[in-house]
Order: structure tokens, then sequence, then C-alpha cells
């Protein structure tokens, strides 16, 4: 997927833009700044979680980050992957390094706590 | 509260980190790095399957002189400073009347009246004002405590291959000759030189202490020599495979040396009156309340400083350091557990209100390929 096209959260979250069903993971930015991740505690695939709720945890050997939802939903997969290889986060955290898939319950409500990939850039190059 | 950056110390290497790429944090008063652009892991298995080199002139030294040094070390210190000959070396501690541990540390012989002490950066200042204020109370006034923390950057080059290196790149002592636990002085770039025979990583190595000045020289023949820079969060995890305890986490004022997995540094058969000797002596016989026990998870979930650890029915203690052993590929953690559950071969960290099994081992957790010198 290309970074350019997805839509991020505050809390360095992407999801994809489109799509019934659609990807989540974390910006090439927070996998950075996390260092080697070597776990990800998953949630259950269908779970249902609404915007802003812990998702999963992702940790380095130095700290575990929260993952939050971007947009409510269902959690319909999750990239079982990462189990095994979790460094994918860190090698393609935009591509195979997703986490889990969403079926967003009211995308077109929520989506206005999202930032485009400019916005989103310059909310970083801020901090 | 995190401390304002600008009141943090700097080693003499830190430029030469920020200008590598390293990712600095604070540490024990210092700016330090954590990591460099390499990563923690490959960091890691630099210093496990080749050579990695550590900035590690936080650290604290002095030096103590006078014809009664070794009659007063011998009361301070638990350890047993009798059997040291001219250039070797001793790891053990200081400890409190009630047997609590102030700081550990590297005791060595210059000379029979001369010692060297290598003491961890944030309690340097205290341990100084320690050994100072003991020089008092048990009358050896005719010491003479230097502090030198000041005087000495220090680099840690560890690894299979560090002796091999430190043979091509200092010259004057065959280091791959050379036994652990060694102290050697050296005349090098016209200025004084220690190459001490120790580390923090399992593996062989050696601690290089030169003139400030003269940091960056040695810190870069050694990185153009093919040492990995490593930073602090490899030296963690790295020390937590080998199962060696960090002061402050898996010893402290209220966890003793027996009690923290090295009552092997503690020598009740020398003749002394150390300091802390009865309170030690009490823990031995009645066994001590709370022990060290090495905890190994089955899967990746790195282990926290701090998680409980519990029996299956109830908290018997805590987790004291906490991680992720690159070279096992799971998480693994040291804990100070009530003295029955440490006889248990497996025990529960309870977290977040999950109850993860974990397998109770004794440290080290890994075994290391450094074949040591004969």
């Amino acid at each position: 997927m290309d970074p350019k096209d997805l839509l991020y959260t505050n809390s360095h979250e992407w999801i994809e833009p489109s799509g019934d069903v659609r990807a989540v993971g974390i910006s090439e930015h927070a996998q950075q700044m996390l260092g080697d991740i070597v776990y990800v505690e998953m949630p259950e695939v269908g779970c249902v979680v609404s915007q802003g709720d812990e998702l999963l945890t992702v940790e380095s050997p130095k700290a575990a980050a929260s993952v939050y939802a971007p947009v409510g939903g269902e959690v319909v997969a999750i990239n079982e992957n990462l189990d095994a290889s979790p460094d994918m986060i860190n090698k393609s955290a935009c591509g195979e390094g997703w986490l889990v898939k969403l079926r967003p319950t009211d995308f077109e409500s929520e989506k206005a706590g999202l930032l485009d990939y400019d916005s989103y850039k310059r909310k970083i190059d801020e901090e | 509260m995190p401390e304002p950056v600008e009141d943090l110390r700097k080693t003499p290497l830190h430029a030469v980190h920020t200008a590598a790429g390293a990712r600095m944090v604070p540490f024990g008063g210092w700016d330090m790095p954590v990591q460099y652009p390499a990563g923690q892991i490959a960091e890691h298995e630099a210093v496990r399957n080749a050579v990695g080199m550590f900035d590690v002139s936080h650290m604290g030294q002095a030096r103590l002189r006078g014809a009664r040094v070794w009659e007063f070390l011998a009361l301070l210190v638990p350890g047993n400073t009798a059997r040291l000959a001219d250039g070797g070396s001793l790891y053990t501690t200081l400890c409190t009347e009630s047997g609590g541990v102030v700081d550990d540390l590297i005791v060595s012989r210059l000379s029979p009246t001369e010692a060297f002490l290598v003491i961890n950066a944030a309690t340097a200042e205290d341990d100084l004002a320690w050994i100072f204020s003991k020089m008092d109370e048990l009358g050896f006034d005719d010491v003479e405590l230097y502090d030198e923390c000041e005087d000495w950057a220090m680099i840690a080059v560890q690894g299979p291959e560090a002796l091999a290196l430190a043979e091509r790149l200092i010259p004057g002592t065959a280091w791959t000759q050379a036994k652990a636990f060694t102290l050697h002085t050296l005349e090098l770039e016209g200025a004084p030189h220690l190459v001490s025979r120790t580390g923090y990583t399992g593996e062989n190595g050696i601690e290089l202490l030169c003139p400030p000045a003269l940091a960056e020289t040695w810190w870069n023949r050694f990185a153009e020599a093919g040492a990995q820079p490593c930073g602090l969060a490899a030296r963690d995890s790295l020390r937590l495979e080998m199962g060696y305890p960090l002061y402050g986490q898996d010893l402290a004022e209220d966890i003793s040396p027996l009690e923290g997995g090295i009552g092997w540094t503690v020598s009740f058969k020398k003749s002394e009156r150390f300091i802390g000797r009865t309170a030690l002596e009490a823990q031995k016989q009645n066994e001590p309340r709370r022990l060290r026990v090495g905890l190994r998870f089955d899967n990746r979930r790195p282990m926290r400083h701090d998680d409980s650890v519990s029996d299956g029915e109830r908290i018997v203690g805590r987790v004291t350091s906490g991680g992720f052993s690159p070279t096992l590929g799971v998480g693994i953690g040291i804990a100070l557990v009530e003295a029955p559950a440490a006889s248990r071969t497996e025990l529960f960290i309870e977290k977040a209100g999950k109850r993860l099994e974990a397998a109770v081992v004794k440290p080290p957790f890994v075994t290391v390929k450094s074949i040591a010198p004969k």
C-alpha cells in the first residue's frame, strides 16, 4: 500500500481509505520510534471496537505501545504472519506489516477524525 | 517528570553518537545512546556472534591509596579481596550493616598499596561519600580516596572476536591470552590507559579506560576495525540473558546479595568482620526470605520490570528486570520471589487480568560462544 494513499490518526495508526473491510496498521514514523518490534498482542477476531479504543499492543524489548482503533468496527482478521515475524512491522509498516482488518460500522461520520498523508506528515514534522 | 535535557551530562563520545544517528535517552543523569541505527536486535547479535562496542564513560572510577588500603577494603566489601594478586579484579558489592546493597562494583588491585574501583554512574557520588564515611568510622584516615570519575572515558569492546580485535589495536599485551578479571596498566599515545578484562555481556572482552581526549580516537579505531557500536538497550538485553543484576532493580538497599542471586560474591570464609556480615550470615543460616529466579516465557512476549509474579493462587513476588531474549526469541526476566516459590518449576506473570505461565530457570538463560583464554 502506498503510504500517501492511507488515512492516519494523531496516535500514529493508518487505515485504508476505502472498502468494506480495511487494513489497519501503524505508521512508518511509529515503527521508527518504537524500534525493533518483537511481539504483538492481537485482539480476538470478531471483537467489536469503538473509535479510539485500545485495539492491540505492539512491544519492543524496551516498551509496550497501545494501538488504537482509527474508526469503530468489527475485527474480521488479524495478520497471523506477525506471530512469527513481528519485525515485518519494522520492515513494511504500511504493507506486509499490517495488523488487523476492520469492517467499519460508521466510517462516514468518523472519518472527520482522520488525517490525510500530507496533514499527518506536517503533524509529525512539528513534533 | 522527564529530566530537562540541558541538565543531562554528556560523555566525551556524545557528539560521535549523535553524528552517527544514535537515539539518545536519559540514563542515570547522563544523555546516553539507547540504540544506534542498526537497532537493538542487530547490535545484540553483533556482540553474541562477532564484536560490538559500548560507550560506558558514564560509569564512575575511584582510586584508593595507602599502606592499609587492603585492610580497609577487606572490611568495606563482602568479597574476598585477599585472594587478589596485583592486576587482579573482583566483582563485589558495597553493603550496609543490614545486608542491603549500596552499589555493585569492580575492585582491582594495582599494588599492595593501591586499589582501583569501577562503580555505577547513578550511584557514583553516593558511593564515594559512603566509602569516605566508612574510612572515618573504621579509623582509616590514613587511606586516601581519589575521585577519578572525570578522568576516564570508558569503552567496552565485547564479543567472541573482541580479544582478537583488541590484540590488533592495543599494543603491549597478548589480549587473546589475557585472563578474565585482570586489570592492565599501559602507556599508550603518551598517556596512561587501563585495560580491564571485564564486561557486562557474558562474552569475552575488554573495557578500555583512556583519557577523555582520546576517547574518539579509540572509538573510531574500533569502529573502523569492525566493532558494531551498540546502545544501552542491547547492553541491557545482553546482561539480562546472562542473569547479571542491574543495580537499582535486581540489587538495592532492600535486596541483599544473597536474595539478588549473587551470594557467590560474599565470602564468609574470610576472617574480617566486613560491613553487613552479621546480617548476611543470619540470612544465610535462616535461608533468605526471598530469592532471585529466572523466568522464561515460551513465546515472544517481553517480560516487564515490576510485572507481578504468582504461584497460581497468590502474588509471591515481582519481576525486577524483564525483557526479550534475542538469542532465544522468547520473553525472559529476573524475579524476586518468596523463598518457597523459588523451588517451583513454573510461576505465573499476572498482567492486565491475564495469567501467563513462565518456566522457572536458573540463569544464565543462554550459552555464549566466547571461549575463555586458558
